[in-house]
């Protein structure tokens, strides 16, 4: 979503961000939770699932929620979060991917799975992971790998594959998936040559000694139009 | 049985007092505060997040401010403390942003903004907000960015500045996905204590007949005839587009977050988005296609020049801006196509 420009916000902000319509947003916030919680606490008084909101759509729904509504159903139990996503340089990646794999790295991911987990290099180095480029150049340049088990397979095997020890590890390119523009080279034409500022570079007007400069000329001056007069002939 | 139920009932929260809890990082700005604001008298919970950790002047007797939990914090710290003194939240905005040019004194007038703090304060400071929202939970995530037109018409100096709000637009999609973030992009914002007399004449002018006219015009015939690097780029898409009330871009941004907006309202802005998307493709592809004829030209320039090995090296990242560039055509129109 992309409101853009004043046009846009001017008529969003008329329509469809007056405080009465925003407090009625929170309004069916709260009464969602208020009936989630008293649903929760039926549920564990009469010992099954009890569903108290009105409407299944939850849009706006808290990441808690999210998360309970995921772990009841057994077909998709947290696919999202059996995504282990590892934060790499393309170039890091040795001809062997699986020597990317050990336990102690695994159990790392699984133990925070966040899709851009980001590690120091003394954290890598201890999970005995190759770490010589540092994060910085993770996040500016276009080089990353994903790390995933595909959703295909986890629903197929029905969280056969959510399980640490059956990872089938791919390696895709994120701009597959997720990518970052290259907007130096789309913005600026000039990025690919121009090598100075241009006829102006170097100049600096408030850096030149005016005033040395302003006496001697005006001493010249001075010298020819006050001076003693020229004997002609 | 049914009076120990009546009882286990009576002490689930009302749903009054389960309310929503956002976060807006650097809540005690301009923009943040207002933001604040409207979420407070919408009835959220709100915690604003910035480097003083200091409500505003200009709210510090403003009941709602009160309600505000303002916190200090550093954004580029582990986006797992960050969370941790955040704690739970349901959504988070991002109103950081900076374009304060350099102090240090370099280059014509010593005016010159650093291209590396620019995308740093712009870019990866917000990598780490979406970071640490995520971190605590949050589902929704609001990018404060810039208009398109802002994009495409500032350059050179700027442009630190640019990138570093691509790259936080590319944070909050990368982390959030597409679905659960927003990008608010207003061009110039006034309001508030900010030129308050300044906005109404303003925006009356830019939003006149005449101007929206010619400022229409000089598009059209930008695709058709101009090579992109015209100066009026920057007076029309710049100087002349109507500024935005600092009021109004914080509803939108609440707008956002709470998702009111109807569905076929963002329909047509991705349509508008699409028709604006495509001129400027175009004109970089122009662009593009000259840049390397220019570098074609140099190549074969430096190839013949024997005194190669003297030219000092070329600065990787020096960008000229469009009025530079439009100079040199002035001043010898064989340069700067």
């Amino acid at each position: 979503m992309y409101v853009d420009g004043t046009d846009q916000i001017n008529s969003v902000a008329a329509d469809s961000g007056t405080l009465s319509v925003l407090a009625a947003a929170v309004a069916v916030v709260r009464e969602r939770r208020g009936a989630a919680a008293a649903g929760e606490v039926l549920g564990t008084l009469l010992g099954q699932p009890v569903d108290l909101r009105s409407s299944s759509s939850s849009s706006s729904g808290s990441s808690r929620s999210t998360t309970c509504s995921s772990a009841s159903s057994p077909g998709s139990v947290g696919l999202e979060g059996s995504i282990l996503w590892q934060r790499m340089p393309l170039d890091d990646k040795p001809a062997d991917a699986a020597s990317l794999e050990n336990d102690a790295f695994r159990e790392a991911l699984i133990r925070d799975p966040r899709m851009w987990r980001s590690f120091s290099r003394a954290e890598l180095h201890q999970l005995g992971v190759p770490a010589e480029v540092p994060e910085q150049t993770f996040i500016r340049e276009q080089t990353f790998i994903r790390e995933q088990t595909p959703p295909v397979h986890a629903s197929a095997h029905h969280g056969a594959t959510l399980s640490p020890q059956v990872p089938e590890q791919t390696f895709i390119r994120v701009e597959d998936a997720y990518y970052k523009p290259s907007t130096a080279a789309a913005q600026s034409p000039s990025a690919f040559g121009s090598p100075y500022e241009g006829a102006l570079f170097g100049y600096k007007p408030l850096l030149f000694p005016w005033t040395p400069a302003a006496a001697l000329i005006g001493f010249f001056a001075g010298a020819i139009f006050y001076g003693p007069p020229v004997p002609s002939g | 049985m049914l009076l120990i139920l009546l009882s286990m009932l009576d002490t689930v929260q009302p749903a009054s007092l389960v309310r929503p809890r956002y976060a807006v990082f650097g809540g005690s700005g301009f923009i943040g505060s207002r933001v604040c604001k409207a979420l407070v008298e919408a009835g959220c919970s709100v915690a604003s997040i910035s480097r003083t950790g200091k409500c505003p002047e200009w709210a510090a007797e403003e009941p709602w401010s009160a309600q505000v939990n303002w916190l200090a914090a550093d954004m580029l710290s582990p986006p797992a403390q960050l969370a941790a003194e955040l704690g739970a939240i349901d959504g988070a905005v991002s109103c950081v942003g900076n374009m304060r040019p350099s102090p240090t004194w370099r280059d014509f007038f010593g005016l010159h903004w650093d291209y590396e703090s620019l995308t740093r304060e712009n870019g990866l400071v917000t990598w780490r907000i979406c970071e640490s929202a995520r971190a605590a939970g949050a589902s929704r995530m609001v990018v404060l960015s810039v208009s398109s037109s802002k994009k495409w018409a500032f350059g050179g100096a700027l442009m630190g500045y640019i990138d570093g709000k691509l790259e936080a637009e590319a944070a909050g999609r990368c982390l959030f996905g597409d679905e659960h973030v927003a990008v608010v992009g207003p061009s110039l914002v006034l309001g508030g204590g900010r030129f308050a007399g300044l906005l109404r004449p303003y925006a009356a002018i830019c939003d006149s007949a005449p101007i929206r006219a010619q400022t229409r015009f000089f598009k059209a015939l930008k695709s058709g005839a101009s090579s992109g690097y015209a100066p009026q780029d920057t007076v029309n898409e710049v100087a002349l587009t109507p500024p935005a009330a600092v009021d109004a871009v914080a509803r939108t941004v609440c707008a956002c977050l709470l998702e009111t907006i109807p569905a076929s309202r963002l329909a047509s802005f991705k349509e508008q988005q699409r028709a604006e998307d495509q001129i400027r493709d175009l004109l970089k592809e122009r662009e593009a296609a000259g840049a390397c004829e220019e570098i074609a030209t140099e190549r074969s320039t430096e190839r013949a020049d024997p005194a190669y090995g003297l030219v000092p090296p070329r600065r990787p990242g020096h960008i000229p801006s469009t009025l530079t560039l439009c100079w040199l055509r002035v001043i010898d129109p064989r340069l700067g196509r």
